[in-house]
């Protein structure tokens, strides 16, 4: 109990309680832990006050972190209830990786995301350990047009206990189908992970397992894929002055297997040692300042082979080609209110290095602490 | 170790702790020390506190393809450098660097053995004092693999750098060991080899506020193209020069000039000869606008005593002879934001821009944390 309050009074000297863009500003590092990451580890809506978050979006978002969402929180007691709405859920993009789609296996439809998807959490304290978990709901069924529909249901839990944190997701239902192209059916997804904090050290591991099936209109089986990623990392996170400094190295493996008609099968692995460094600094009382660079380096390998080969499509690298991505957010602070953005000139592979006019904050989000 | 904690001290009354935009502002001037100058004197680190420093920029890739080299660029990638101490030594790790010798050398190659830029470099340095002097040095590092059939290429490169600062007195040297880069495969493969380069530069302050110094450097690379050589190059330039510094409530003004002196030789027929000497005159100023605010600035110029350029490939008739040569005026300027440990630097007017409103505000910006 007494590491769960050091941890949130920590955190509450800074801009914690704020917004993707935050988290995507410190490049996802593990260790964060925001009103974004109760999307991974319900329980860390256990660790924050009351609070209502609204990202904004477009309403039929094509891409993940696109789209708006929002998500408010509400204490009973020891226990704390959430409810999310618009939310895209791993369960369904990724696990269930509908983003293939996207690719042309469904002429008629690119986008398949989810449809009004919501989610409720409940977690409880418990002593010296809080723990979560969040139902996942998304249904949508169009009787004239293209005949279509879509359906996801999932749970997550996590806990956090003392210096310990994990959580495991389970991705039940993942469909989508339309008169024209055809089914696609994910199989039970699985992804968990769990981390431990030593003083300025967490360590983490996780790993993911998820796959789908597709058809096309006369029932005929096209593609079958399967996808499995392992990571495990170290970070070292220095805070003063309500500032936060880390810097990690981790080491991730993805492994795909694609059967189709043509070619008959394709793998794709990839073997990668990234490291970051981010900041995050309360530059004035009402602005906190945030950003991360990472870089894939020394190990840094990947393989797409297909049988029989494929011309133009299969590729091996070893290591691969240039990865540093600079990422930089800022954060407005008013009484209980934060508006954070990242500084879009200065983030992504294709910063304009620019801030002005044009350049300034995007994928903005609004959090409201109670 | 006195001179070392002065400078330290001159220099934090300022956005010191910068990025390479406030370097480029400030017109690259030999006296500056900065985060951006320890890519060039590793030892410049130890006058600088822990800090943590991005620069935005592209990742220059497109898809699993790295785009070839762009001579434009060198400063238009992201990159990080980390600056931590342990006891009297200092460590620094920087992701993204690329070197900008072998940037130079390989901007140089022309197709179809266009050698593309470095790939993921990465550099490690490490630094002491010892009594009153600095000296530190850095290992440089990239490598990269493209096995896919029909597309193979590989880039990699490998260098060190070490520096000194003693009293008043810097030098620095830099050796360039392994540049590759080739594509194809057999018969057809296209290939750049880098010779061992090196350059080294050396300062010394006078007086307090007169600097003087001077650098070299050479280098050169091999180009052929399925099988026949394409290009043997060799470049070497030497520079001098002396720069005058005034500062006064943390505002610094100076002032200089230098004599510059470049030989480029492309040894393959079409044999061609490029030589220049320039005379270039520097007026720099950065000064704290206010407690939250630094401008900075400088204009440089080309004396037109000193001025020639002369590009022949014989037996044919130069393609190129000035002296002196055309317009060389040129204005870098800059701003610093301060907000408390945190700094955001960019520049201002750039590429001959007057304007400074919303759409021309702060270009190549970087963000600098120092603990």
């Amino acid at each position: 109990m007494k590491k769960i309050l050091v941890v949130v009074v920590a955190l509450a000297s800074m801009n914690a309680f704020a917004t993707r863009a935050r988290v995507n500003a410190l490049g996802n590092s593990p260790h964060l832990m925001d009103t974004q990451t109760v999307y991974g580890n319900p329980a860390d809506m256990m660790m924050m006050g009351d609070f209502v978050t609204m990202e904004s979006g477009t309403t039929l978002g094509g891409a993940r972190n696109s789209n708006a969402e929002g998500m408010v929180t509400r204490s009973m007691g020891d226990s704390k209830m959430a409810l999310s709405l618009g939310h895209q859920s791993e369960n369904a993009s990724v696990w269930g990786l509908r983003s293939v789609l996207a690719g042309g296996l469904f002429p008629s439809r690119t986008v398949s995301s989810q449809q009004n998807p919501l989610e409720l959490s409940y977690g409880m304290k418990t002593s010296d350990m809080a723990w979560a978990a969040t139902l996942v709901y998304s249904n949508f069924n169009n009787k004239l047009a293209l005949a279509e529909k879509e359906s996801s249901a999932g749970i997550r839990a996590g806990l956090r206990m003392g210096a310990i944190d994990a959580k495991l997701a389970v991705g039940l239902i993942n469909s989508y189908e339309n008169a024209t192209d055809g089914k696609f059916k994910g199989t039970m997804g699985v992804s968990g992970g769990a981390g431990y904090a030593m003083d300025n050290l967490y360590v983490s591991g996780g790993f993911s397992m998820a796959g789908f099936k597709t058809e096309n209109a006369a029932g005929n089986e096209t593609v079958k894929a399967n996808n499995t990623k392992f990571n495990v990392s170290a970070l070292s996170s220095h805070k003063k002055d309500g500032n936060e400094f880390f810097y990690g190295i981790g080491l991730a493996k993805s492994d795909t297997k694609i059967e189709t008609p043509t070619p008959t099968e394709r793998k794709q692995s990839s073997l990668a040692m990234p490291i970051w460094m981010g900041l995050e600094v309360d530059a004035a009382s009402w602005l906190t300042l945030r950003g991360s660079i990472t870089q894939t380096t020394l190990l840094n390998s990947s393989k797409d082979e297909s049988t029989p080969a494929v011309p133009g499509t299969d590729a091996e690298f070893g290591p691969a080609a240039n990865s540093t991505q600079a990422s930089v957010g800022a954060g407005m602070k008013w009484n209980k209110l934060t508006l954070d953005g990242s500084l879009t000139g200065l983030s992504g592979g294709t910063a304009s290095q620019n801030i002005n006019g044009t350049d300034l904050l995007g994928q903005v989000g609004v959090t409201y602490m109670f | 170790m006195k001179k070392l904690l002065t400078l330290a001290l001159i220099l934090s009354s300022a956005t010191a702790f910068a990025t390479r935009s406030r370097i480029t502002a400030l017109g690259n001037s030999p006296h500056l020390v900065d985060v951006a100058t320890s890519f060039r004197n590793p030892s410049d680190i130890m006058s600088l506190g822990d800090s943590l420093t991005i620069e935005s920029g592209q990742t220059y890739t497109t898809g699993g393809n790295p785009n070839a080299i762009s001579t434009t660029t060198l400063n238009g990638g992201a990159e990080g450098t980390l600056i931590r101490s342990m006891g009297d030594s200092k460590f620094a790790i920087t992701l993204g660097h690329s070197d900008a010798n072998i940037f130079t050398l390989r901007s140089n190659a022309s197709a179809p053995a266009t050698a593309i830029r470095q790939q993921n470099p990465l550099e490690l340095t490490y630094a002491m004092k010892a009594g009153d002097m600095a000296f530190g040095a850095t290992l440089i590092y990239s490598n990269f693999q493209n096995k896919t059939a029909g597309a193979e290429q590989k880039e990699n490169s490998m260098g060190v750098r070490a520096g000194l600062t003693a009293g008043a007195l810097t030098a620095t040297v830099a050796l360039t060991l392994a540049d590759k880069w080739e594509a194809g495969t057999g018969a057809a493969l296209n290939d750049y080899k880098g010779k061992t380069g090196i350059s080294g530069t050396v300062g010394y302050d006078v007086m307090s506020d007169l600097y003087v110094y001077g650098a070299f450097n050479m280098g050169g690379f091999k180009t052929t193209v399925a099988g026949a050589d394409t290009a043997d190059y060799e470049t070497m330039s030497l520079t001098a020069g002396v720069v005058s510094k005034i500062k006064k409530d943390s505002t610094e003004f100076f002032y200089g000039a230098g004599l510059t002196y470049q030989n480029q030789k492309q040894k393959v027929a079409p044999e061609r000869t490029i030589k220049d000497m320039h005379m270039p005159l520097i007026i720099g100023l950065e000064a704290e606008a206010n407690s939250w605010l630094t401008l900075r600035g400088s204009i440089t110029q080309n004396l037109l005593l000193v001025d020639s350029t002369k590009d022949e490939t014989p037996p044919a008739a130069p393609t190129t002879d000035t002296n002196p040569g055309r317009n060389s005026t040129t204005l870098a300027a800059g701003a610093g934001l301060k907000f408390n440990k945190v700094s955001l630097d960019g520049s201002i007017l750039a590429a001959g821009s007057q304007i400074l409103n919303s759409a021309n505000l702060l270009g190549q910006v970087g963000l600098t944390y120092t603990f």
